[in-house]
């Protein structure tokens, strides 16, 4: 199975709307899609999930060429992203989908602020 | 573990990097500034090695030959040296050394305890003749790592917090006496204040005099920059 994540926007403010949507290059036995919206911290020896929010976006198997649509709200006082010499706060979309055997899973970077 | 505003709770002395009114990370609650004991004792220990080290060079008690108790001696009351050096250092990272702020001192006073991104602070400086003066806007990241360590029992890690400065703005204070005011901005490409598990951002406006060879004497602000 191969999935692509497509954003409306690269970069979202904080209390902005982060909208696309999923196209599937190549179809497949799919039980359900899942996209997750993370909000990361990372050193170089951590890296920590410190907020999360997820949704089913579809159920059953996926066709090629077929496209879900998806909106995620960010809140007002979402911390932007930002990177220094020693870390980084980062937003990350991951998509799953949930198969028999071995899971999908695509993921991008988001840049908030 | 759902998106959304931090819960905020009262300050406290153990946290002098935030401003009142924001709770400390989880960072920060492990990393709490209580007395430091152990950098006490080091320092009382090694003040007695070092005393300890002194007399017997001093060849005061005669129990051995003089040349044996004053190379005897000289190397133990370097390892006391020793010991009340590394103590001292540590102590002073818990602890930085703070500026005179009494008569002939040096008093700092910012216009707000929160800001924006872009927005400008400003900090006002009285000083009796202090030589060396600086001001500054300065964010500081804390950073975990892993700190590994080979020992007989086998390999150790240990988790721990390391700081380096995010963003850095010094102005220097001229040696008048008097009031003078200097005004910063924060950048917009910088981080906003965070108090998280593994990565935090504090800002502070600082007051420090240079000192060479020497911790730098400092007075902060902390304030809180939103996004």
């Amino acid at each position: 199975m191969k999935l692509a994540l497509e954003l409306a926007a690269e970069s979202i403010p904080p209390g902005g709307t982060v909208a696309g949507r999923i196209k599937v290059a190549e179809g497949g036995d799919s039980r359900e899609l899942t996209l997750t919206l993370t909000f990361y911290e990372h050193t170089r020896d951590f890296t920590i999930p410190a907020a999360q929010t997820s949704a089913v976006v579809h159920q059953g198997a996926v066709t090629t060429g077929d496209a879900y649509e998806f909106s995620f709200a960010l809140p007002e006082d979402a911390v932007p992203s930002v990177e220094t010499k020693n870390g980084k706060l980062y937003w990350e979309l991951e998509l799953r989908s949930d198969e028999p055997g071995f899971d999908t899973h695509v993921r991008r970077e988001l840049r908030v602020g | 573990m759902k998106l959304g505003a931090a819960q905020m709770l009262p300050s406290s002395p153990d946290f002098p990097h935030l401003p009142p009114g924001h709770a400390p990370g989880a960072q920060s609650l492990r990393n709490r500034q209580g007395l430091p004991v152990l950098w006490w004792f080091v320092g009382l220990v090694g003040l007695a090695m070092f005393v300890a080290g002194v007399l017997v060079a001093a060849h005061i008690r005669r129990q051995f030959p003089w040349r044996d108790e004053a190379i005897g001696g000289t190397i133990f009351g370097s390892f006391g040296l020793l010991c009340l050096a590394v103590a001292y250092m540590q102590y002073r990272k818990f602890r930085p050394a703070r500026l005179r702020t009494r008569s002939g001192g040096v008093a700092l006073a910012v216009d707000r305890d929160e800001a924006r991104r872009g927005e400008a602070v400003t900090a006002t400086v009285t000083h009796g003749a202090v030589e060396d003066l600086e001001v500054g806007l300065v964010c500081d990241e804390r950073f975990d790592l892993i700190a590994r360590a080979q020992t007989k029992a086998g390999p150790v890690s240990v988790r721990e917090t390391n700081q380096a400065a995010a963003h850095e703005d010094w102005k220097p204070v001229e040696a008048a006496v008097g009031e003078q005011v200097f005004t910063f901005e924060i950048p917009h490409d910088r981080p906003c204040s965070y108090e998280g598990d593994c990565l935090s951002y504090g800002w502070r406006v600082t007051a420090r005099q240079v000192r060479r060879l020497r911790t730098d004497p400092r007075s902060d602000h902390p304030i809180w920059v939103q996004p």
